[in-house]
């Protein structure tokens, strides 16, 4: 921490006093710096995709086209997902742990600086490309953000921006997801031993595997359609003799990891902050652990519960039905950790605790929505409903996005050396939680009764719910101006955070002062 | 340090391999498993020499020639009864009715699909390039089994054939 | 880029609608919390599995959280709670990993049960096959050889609610209509051959339970059989993202009785020919054709179901009617070309000021007949009859400001057709 003991520090070559202006912020190889990046950038993302929403919300508020033709529709559905998939939820976890994982091994930065730098800054590039995507005849991708062939291959020239952004933004991913091992498995203090690194660590250590593993994947099936699209081949096209289904199976093959991959890291915030306001340690941290593994291995042999309805025989049904029930005995492990650690604990509820409480809340809802999903012969009616719809929202909003604003204020004080308006913070929370529930809540009904997604009308006996999910989510989407306006004030100013902020909570970063300061750790700390 | 990043990189690039490489695999995997309706290829002779069982199975044939191809395409042979291990000839009429020569190709499956796999064809006039001059009509076969292996709760099978113009493809 | 869709007045006009929402409540249909009523021995089977699970779920759902409920009011600082220290319970945890696993199992068998019952393919008494296409089904009885499109049939007028003052109110079954329903009995065994034109697309019913998507090229199988007593109409959507009118192309579905469906189909597929044949009025061909022609308002693809027309040729035909019938029957080509023949830039060419459509006739014909290879341009030649064709290339030529003057008649079409 003292910036004069250790002027020379010879694998890394970051600058010892705090640049400014462009070269702080453009050729920063600070992991805290990069961290912040990814975070605004995220947030930024997050509102442009809020904005998508709340077109296809708006149109969706009575039937008949009032706001947007149904192509519009299309593109927005589609940019929607894909904005907030590879922008808002990836590099906001990323952010995270640039910010966290240095301070938590007692890292003095991560361990490949310049290359983290360039990890971030493809970032805008890339989403610049896909939404510069609008501006080309025929507009953006609308072919959902799964991009199945063959609709893909009738895209216009959109689609192309939209793999090469895809495929920008795989890379970014990949090198912040080798950043993240190298940083977890050589520079830890002396004494953290793996099984002593904190939870969030551990989630992003295995996330950072299915990141490795699955985005060429994704990468090899989008040059694929490319080839397919323009130079003769025929993977997926069947005019050429290719195979749509086999689209849908590497597309999956890729996108169940992903779906761990935007929800482990928030398990991982979320064992941060219960044990905190509990004031007890977390309960079972090896077997948080191993169900973090076994969500992880599960995640690879169930990509096809997406694809029920295409038509497989009966063993392909069983095995996957079977899998993807398995899946919820770990995850069902974890949930009863949580809610063990708060058993006779002393509990209280900052804002962090409640966004915490939510999450466990509202992610078990969105994953009992899971197994019921699973069950092959129920999927059959609530496949491309709305029920499906709802159940990714508690998942992805409830589970992702609610975690990553409760880790924002848990560690607030830490990043600003401000504490935030806790007055604000919890109406914050309560809005934010209100909303989303009227917003999709009624959405599980609205499937049920038959109302299939991706729909730019519907027939009328869908409307009442409809209008429901409409207002919630202009609430919702209000209530993010709150977020935004609590965190430019904590940057700002505020009471004076103390070093350990919240009431003895346990790691590393509550060693070091609030703010924390431009370089910790060019010591490493030592960890009984 | 820099040696597990190279084996990271490694990974990766293997992983986007593995993309590709699930193509045969998937392949693979439907042939031997009869996923999505894929049939297998074997030589005549074999199919001759094959026993025939006294287990009836309704055949059906079904054709569609995509839109965009002004080809007239549908099945001459009729729904018919097939004893298992019995080798069975069926025919399809094509006609190009454009004032244009035409490549198409067509594509084929089975269903149910877990019969797939004991469709066992010598002949097939899919996945395989066809030229029609305009105005040329002509009769396509294929020559077929099923194999004794065949589940006994299969009684109903289609074979279903889709013609698709095939001019932007290069290869195949 | 299109014109800029969110403009100021409509989100005014989204203001207004919003505050008008207690007013008009009125005029909504049912709404429902859970599936539609099941008429099939699948669907009802679907039903209870799903109520089953729903109901696990929901108890463990209550258990988990009345403990973190039970412990949040209990256990809080505010009430002076000493926290304990523990951290671990090797005997606790094995136990939450093994119930849930017998619950699983527990879930597992009647899953597996209805599954196997739902892969029974054993003989079937009927086949269909559906092709689906952007944006309408194709339905072909294999055993009597009857085959049409399927079409929406609700008004453009009621969806293009852009213009508030041209808007028509939304009638009962708004997007839940179409031009010919599939007829199919009730009681038999149907089994459904589902395939694509184009893109994916899948066909649900969902009183039937029966959902399975339609890949072009392959071909897939579900089937259905509709219990007696239950004849009525049934109605579906499409459930996979096929384009820009995903969520214009429904399905309905009409359950008679076995006897009545085997009239249908002597009629030839039509019910308005079983009542003729019955009633025994004159031949019903020539009148029901123009009748139905009258009826089909935005669909254009009757023409296959019908026996062809010896009358045509001798018919004369005026500029007005080809233009009359025209804009009638290319609602095929609206869907995507636009209702104003603009296209969407880089996706569909405009008809509106085109060489195609201002340029030699031959070409305009050619491209309606024949299609385009490599693009989504179909070839009408065998969905459209010859009148069809001609008035929609009259129309074509001389509306959307093209004002070329050109009439072409079914005559030059039937030269064309070898």
């Amino acid at each position: 921490m003292s910036h004069a003991a250790t002027a020379h520090d010879d694998h890394h070559d970051h600058d010892h006093h705090m640049p400014t202006g462009f070269k702080r912020w453009f050729m920063s190889t600070n992991h805290k710096d990069i961290g912040t990046l990814y975070l605004i950038f995220s947030l930024t993302m997050l509102f442009i995709g809020g904005a998508m929403a709340l077109v296809i919300r708006a149109e969706l508020f009575q039937p008949g086209l009032q706001f947007v033709d149904p192509h519009f529709f299309n593109q927005m559905t589609t940019m929607h997902a894909l904005i907030m998939v590879f922008g808002a939820v990836m590099p906001g976890f990323v952010g995270f742990a640039n910010w966290m994982i240095p301070l938590m091994v007692g890292a003095p930065d991560m361990a490949l600086p310049r290359m983290n730098n360039w990890s971030f800054w493809i970032l805008p590039f890339a989403f610049s490309i896909l939404l510069l995507s609008f501006f080309v005849p025929g507009g953006a991708p609308a072919a959902g953000w799964t991009l199945y062939a063959p609709l893909t291959i009738q895209g216009g020239m959109s689609v192309d921006m939209g793999i090469v952004a895809i495929h920008m933004m795989g890379i970014s991913s990949i090198m912040g997801a080798i950043n993240v091992i190298v940083t977890v498995l050589n520079m830890r203090a002396p004494g953290m031993t793996l099984m002593k690194m904190p939870m969030f660590v551990w989630t992003w250590l295995i996330t950072a595997f299915l990141l490795i593993a699955v985005m060429p994947v994704f990468a090899g099936a989008v040059t694929m359609l490319l080839t397919d699209r323009h130079f003769g081949t025929a993977f997926f096209n069947p005019a050429g003799g290719g195979d749509p289904v086999l689209y849908q199976h590497i597309f999956w093959f890729f996108g169940h990891p992903e779906v761990y991959i935007m929800i482990l890291p928030a398990f991982g915030i979320i064992s941060h902050i219960i044990p905190t306001f509990a004031r007890k340690p977390l309960f079972g941290y090896s077997s948080m652990v191993f169900a973090t593994a076994a969500i992880a291995f599960l995640s690879f042999i169930v990509w096809a519960h997406h694809m029920f309805t295409v038509g497989m025989p009966l063993q392909g049904e069983l095995f996957f039905m079977y899998a993807t029930m398995l899946i919820s005995v770990p995850t069902g492990v974890k949930v009863f950790n949580w809610v063990t650690t708060m058993w006779r604990g002393s509990m209280t509820f900052e804002t962090p605790m409640l966004y915490a409480i939510g999450v466990v809340f509202l992610f078990t809802l969105g994953g009992l929505s899971g197994l019921m999903l699973a069950i092959t012969p129920a999927d059959f009616q609530y496949h491309d409903t709305y029920f499906v719809v709802a159940h990714f929202h508690y998942v992805l909003f409830s589970g992702a996005v609610m975690a990553m604003m409760g880790g924002a204020f848990y560690w607030l004080p830490k990043w600003t050396g401000h504490m935030y308006n806790e007055t604000l913070g919890k109406i914050h929370f309560w809005l934010t939680a209100i909303f989303f529930n009227i917003t999709f809540f009624p959405q599980h009904f609205l499937g049920l009764a038959g109302m299939p997604r991706r729909y730019a009308d519907y027939p009328l006996q869908f409307t009442e719910f409809n209008q429901w999910s409409s207002i919630g989510a202009f609430g919702l989407g209000i209530s993010q101006l709150l977020f935004v306006y609590i965190i430019v004030a904590t940057v700002r100013g505020g009471k004076k955070a103390t070093k350990e902020v919240w009431d003895n909570p346990e790691g590393l970063e509550w060693t070091v002062p609030s703010p924390a300061p431009f370089h910790t750790f060019d010591e490493p700390p030592v960890v009984k | 340090m820099n040696n597990i990043v190279v084996k990271l990189v490694i990974v990766a690039v293997l992983m986007f391999g593995f993309g590709y490489a699930l193509v045969p695999l998937y392949e693979a995997f439907c042939r031997v498993t009869g996923f999505g309706g894929k049939t297998d290829i074997i030589e005549e002779a074999m199919a001759l020499e094959a026993p025939i069982e006294d287990r009836d199975v309704a055949v059906t044939f079904t054709s569609h020639s995509h839109t965009s191809l002004p080809w007239e395409f549908r099945p001459v042979t009729g729904a018919l009864d097939l004893k298992v291990g019995e080798v069975q000839d069926a025919y399809f009429y094509v006609k190009n009715y454009s004032d244009r020569p035409i490549t198409g190709m067509s594509t084929f499956n089975v269903t149910p699909p877990r019969a797939g796999f004991h469709f066992k064809k010598t002949e097939c006039f899919c996945f395989k390039k066809q030229v029609l001059e305009p105005g040329e009509e002509r009769e396509m076969l294929v020559r077929f089994m099923l194999d004794t292996e065949l589940p006994d709760d299969v009684h109903e099978l289609t074979l279903s054939y889709t013609f698709f113009d095939n001019e932007k493809f290069a290869g195949q | 880029m299109t014109n800029l869709p969110l403009k100021f007045n409509k989100i005014v006009k989204f203001l207004t609608v919003f505050g008008g929402l207690l007013f008009s409540a009125a005029a909504f249909a049912e709404y429902r919390l859970n599936f539609q009523d099941p008429v099939t021995q699948t669907a009802r089977d679907i039903f209870s599995l799903h109520m089953l699970i729903f109901w696990i779920c929901v108890a463990i759902f209550v258990l988990v959280f009345g403990v973190m409920f039970y412990s949040i009011f209990k256990h809080r600082k505010s009430k002076n709670y000493e926290p304990a220290q523990f951290s671990h319970s090797t005997k606790v945890e094995v136990v939450w990993t093994i119930i849930p696993f017998i619950i699983l199992v527990a879930m597992a068998i009647p899953a597996t049960q209805v599954l196997i019952k739902m892969e029974d393919t054993t003989k079937s008494d009927l086949t269909i096959k559906i092709t689906g296409y952007q944006w309408k089904w194709g339905y072909e009885y294999l055993d009597s050889g009857i085959d049409f499109y399927s079409t929406l049939a609700t008004p453009r007028e009621q969806i293009d609610q852009f213009d508030t003052e041209r808007a028509v109110p939304q009638g009962e079954n708004y997007l839940l209509e179409v031009d010919k329903h599939l007829v199919v009995p009730s009681g038999r065994k149907v089994r459904a051959l589902i395939t694509a034109n184009d893109v994916i697309h899948a066909w649900w019913i969902p009183a039937f339970g029966t959902k399975k998507d339609a890949i072009p090229g392959y071909i897939n199988e579900l089937w259905f059989n509709v219990d007696e007593g239950k004849e009525g109409i049934y109605r579906g959507q499409c459930a996979e993202l096929c384009g820009k009118d995903h969520a214009f192309m429904p399905i309905v579905v009409e359950v008679v009785t076995g006897e009545q469906f085997e009239q249908w189909v002597a009629a030839g597929g039509s019910f308005e020919n079983v009542e003729n044949l019955a009633t025994e009025t004159e031949p019903p061909v020539e009148t029901n054709e123009t009748a139905l022609i009258e009826k089909l308002v935005p669909a254009a693809n009757a023409a296959e179901t019908e026996p062809e027309t010896e009358a045509t040729s001798s018919v004369t035909y005026t500029m007005e009617d080809l233009m009359a019938t025209g804009e009638k029957v290319s609602a095929t080509c609206v869907a995507c070309h636009g209702a104003e023949g603009k296209g969407i830039p880089g996706v569909f060419p405009a008809i509106a000021g085109s060489a195609m459509a201002k340029g030699p006739v031959e070409d305009h014909i050619n491209i309606v007949m024949y299609g385009k290879p490599g693009t989504a341009m179909q070839a009408f030649a065998a969905q459209l009859s010859d009148e069809e064709i001609a008035a929609i290339v009259t129309y074509q030529r001389n509306a959307y400001g093209n004002d070329t003057g050109d009439v072409v008649l079914p005559s030059d079409i039937q030269a064309k057709r070898k």
